[in-house]
């Protein structure tokens, strides 16, 4: 029942923290959007990476589908983003599908190359189809600010549309641990042969945690593209943001709220560095780095279990 | 229930098993044994799709499953051990044997209920709140039957279960065998405790290099001369 | 000839990943330090840029020997996964440091003899890449032989395929492990050292390269240093010829996808050499 409770107030505060800081710091408000955004990142990262211990170092392509496909539909055929989301999200599935067909045989660093070049393949064909996708200049969304165009003038609607995906990701999340596939995906994750033994069809578990990744991902995409308004290949299907999501979900740990956790942690610290020192570039990543390895050799399982056990 | 033909695999050119032939019937518990090299692991590893065979077959109840995906063995029945233990060390002892009652059973709970079951049968009731990777080697024998008897094989290929276990713990294990045997389950065990051999299997294989050496009722091949030699040349080195 | 450019940048990855298998994702980055590290030799000496050399392997070496004895040994018994993100961790921080330290402006080294080209018969050759082609020969050949022929060289295989079996043989694992790891870093300097006069330098250049040295180890077959370089100019051929029918960027992607396809249907390489 402590369980309960303590995911009863991660989503309470997660439902108020953007109304408060818009009362209160409304001058940082987009630091909360950023928080979440990862958190939401790292939340669907976590159950190929986290869960299965597939490391994927690829998730951000899945952002450029998301956002390229809500992006080109509106643009182009004036489709809404509300429904251009789901569209991506069942695009992002099937890409992931076929991807994961041949590349989720491969185990350990070889998946993680995998996934590097399959970022690599997508930002270069992002790039290299100007006539449809503008290449590297990349596309911008008309200035709206109407609900149906998913635009508001008030940046609560991006506090909140971004808070929703993050619950809906930390959902599934929920769902799957409490289900014969979650108990699957760990049993995969700890000893796949020692599963397949057990009669579990381990090629489908890992694709149905791809494709649920995938799909997660590119709902984020579109809130991407509708929040800034704003994507090019090189802001999407880039292996540093891949990268980043990866590093949030290992900082945090692999448990429901841990991925979360790790979100705020690190865009808060990013958000203290760069307002500290803010003639440094490249800092808050070299700190980054940092953070990241003490957690690796401190504290292998991540924070938020740190956390629970020490304090 | 089960009948191996003429099975052969190579390895780089080299042949670990030779036109291996042999039948399993419903409710024996048939041994294999032979020294340490001699091909019995990579049967196993053969009969439950780790491994795909260069030549031969192998039926179970009837349906051809040579060159079957593990996990479809798994599926159609039968359960193996691995020799060398593999839990899923961070899950807990109850958890691991629960994915072994979820591929039989839609609900968590009656999955639950089974695996509860099963651990109290094998005897590791009082550790299923421990992490697989915490427990003792003798808990980790019995972890590695209690998962793969949680999937209600029919057929259960067991690896050197009792390796590694001393004094007591051999003839709990046997009777232990014997129960799961007495519960209807067919058994194929590869062992190296003689005693436990004697006391438990209706029938013996002997393998040696490759090659079946010999087959028969334990106290006949015991007296085997080609057998002894085996083992004798084994004990040398 | 650039199959020697890739060649090059392969060899230590060959010896850290191949041999070692330490999925070493900052070895692009041990690159742009070398890239650094002559860039700043030619700017403060005026000399040939090959002098750099020595200069970038021994401070790679020890920026090697220190990161894998004091930080990836004590994870080396967990399995890959602290070592991927230990090593993607020092990624980048190295290329962020090195925009905090030099910026993230483009540089070239001030050199004469990048333009020049002589001919052989009808064949013109440009001076930088006959330069990089024998260097890399010659240190693909070094390898080999540091590899299979010493004693050292062979304690390194040991120690890589059988750690238990290699200390109880009286071989002081770490210490071999962590110099082995350095002398890839070296290596990598090397690759950077030669290739500085020929790219614009710059703290992201490695994540430029990682993915074709990966590819590269790969396709010639892990630990296989005469395969990683029969790769690398195979990886080479694949973007010339690709060239001719599509543009550079498509060329690149091509790779990508080979690559792919090759990790899941010749994971061995495509020389056959059976691992493990």
């Amino acid at each position: 029942m402590l369980r309960l409770g303590e995911n009863a107030y991660w989503a309470m505060g997660l439902v108020l923290l953007p109304a408060a800081a818009y009362v209160a710091v409304p001058e940082y408000f987009s630091v909360v959007i950023l928080m979440y955004y990862y958190a939401a990142l790292g939340s669907a990262w976590n159950i190929l990476g986290g869960r299965t211990g597939q490391l994927s170092f690829g998730n951000s392509a899945f952002l450029a589908v998301g956002a390229y496909t809500s992006t080109l539909l509106f643009l182009d055929y004036h489709v809404s983003p509300w429904v251009g989301m789901w569209v991506g999200g069942a695009l992002a599935a099937v890409t992931s599908l076929l991807l994961g067909l041949t590349s989720l045989r491969l185990k350990g660093p070889f998946f993680v190359m995998s996934s590097f070049a399959f970022v690599q393949v997508v930002q270069l064909l992002l790039a290299h189809f100007t006539n449809i996708t503008n290449g590297n200049v990349g596309l911008v969304l008309p200035l709206t600010d109407s609900l149906a165009d998913m635009e508001s003038g008030n940046p609560l609607f991006y506090g909140y549309l971004i808070a929703g995906i993050l619950l809906l990701a930390v959902s599934v999340n929920y769902a799957i641990s409490k289900s014969k596939t979650g108990y699957f995906l760990s049993a995969i994750r700890e000893d796949e042969d020692a599963a397949k033994a057990l009669g579990v069809n381990t090629a489908r578990y890992k694709a149905l945690a791809f494709v649920t990744s995938a799909f997660l991902t590119a709902l984020i995409g579109t809130f991407y593209a509708q929040y800034l308004l704003f994507i090019t290949p090189t802001a999407t299907a880039s292996i540093p943001l891949s990268i980043q999501i990866a590093i949030i979900a290992i900082v945090g740990g692999r448990e429901l709220w841990a991925p979360v956790l790790g979100g705020i942690m690190l865009e808060g610290f990013a958000f203290l560095v760069e307002t500290l020192f803010p003639a440094i570039p490249g800092l808050n990543f070299a700190v980054y780095a940092v953070l990241l390895m003490a957690v690796i050799i401190l504290s292998p399982s991540g924070v938020y279990k740190y956390v629970r056990e020490h304090i | 229930m089960l009948q191996v033909k003429g099975i052969t695999k190579k390895f780089g050119g080299v042949a670990a098993l030779n036109s291996v032939s042999f039948d399993v019937g419903k409710g024996e518990v048939f041994a294999i044994i032979g020294p340490n090299g001699s091909g019995k692991t990579t049967l196993f590893n053969v009969v439950a799709g780790f491994h795909k065979p260069d030549g031969g077959s192998i039926s179970f109840e009837g349906k051809d499953i040579t060159g079957w995906q593990p996990f479809r063995v798994a599926q159609a029945g039968i359960a193996r051990s691995f020799q060398n233990t593999r839990p899923f060390p961070d899950l807990t002892t109850l958890d691991n044997v629960v994915v072994g009652a979820l591929t039989r059973h839609r609900n968590i709970r009656e999955a639950r209920s089974k695996a509860e079951e099963v651990m109290a049968t094998v005897g590791l009731g009082g550790a299923a709140g421990m992490q697989a990777k915490n427990l003792s080697i003798q808990d980790r024998k019995r972890l590695e039957v209690a998962k793969a008897i949680a999937t209600s094989p029919r057929l259960l290929l067991l690896d050197e279960p009792m390796a590694g276990l001393t004094g007591e713990e051999i003839p709990d294990f046997v009777s232990l065998i014997k129960r799961l045997n007495e519960s209807g389950m067919t058994i194929l065990l590869i062992e190296h405790v003689l005693y436990a051999i004697t006391k438990v299997a209706d029938r013996l294989m002997v393998m040696d290099n490759g090659n079946k050496l010999a087959e028969g009722a334990p106290g006949d091949i015991m007296n085997d001369s080609r057998v002894l030699k085996a083992y004798i040349g084994e004990d040398d080195a | 000839m650039l199959g020697g450019v890739y060649g090059v940048m392969s060899v230590g990855l060959t010896l850290i990943f191949g041999v070692l298998r330490i999925p070493n994702f900052a070895h692009g980055e041990f690159l742009m330090l070398g890239m650094y590290v002559t860039y700043w030799f030619v700017v403060f000496t005026h000399l040939n840029p090959v002098f750099s050399i020595a200069v970038s392997a021994a401070v790679l070496f020890v920026l090697g020997y220190f990161f894998q004895s004091q930080l990836l040994s004590r994870v080396s018994r967990q399995g890959e996964v602290p070592q991927i993100f230990l090593t993607v961790a020092l990624s980048i921080f190295l290329s962020n440091a090195a925009e905090i330290l030099w910026g993230s402006n483009y540089r070239i080294v001030p050199v004469s003899y990048t333009s020049t080209t002589f001919h052989i018969g009808l064949v013109s050759v440009y001076a930088p890449n006959a330069i990089i082609f024998a260097f890399s020969l010659f240190l693909a050949g070094l390898l080999w032989f540091l590899l299979n022929k010493t004693h050292t060289g062979l304690a390194i295989q040991a120690t890589a395929q059988d750690p238990e079996a290699a200390q109880l043989m009286g071989t002081d694992i770490k210490k071999v492990t962590a110099v082995s790891f350095a002398l890839g870093a070296a290596l990598a300097a090397v690759a950077g050292s030669l290739l500085a006069p020929l790219y614009p330098i710059f703290p992201t250049v490695g994540s430029y390269f990682i993915l074709l040295m990966f590819t590269i180890v790969v396709l010639g077959g892990l630990g296989d240093v005469k395969g990683a370089f029969v790769g690398g100019t195979l990886i080479s051929v694949v973007l010339s010829v690709s060239s001719i029918f599509v543009t550079e960027d498509l060329g690149f992607a091509l790779v990508f996808i080979m690559f792919i396809l090759i990790l899941v249907l010749a994971p061995q390489g495509l020389f056959g050499k059976t691992v493990k």
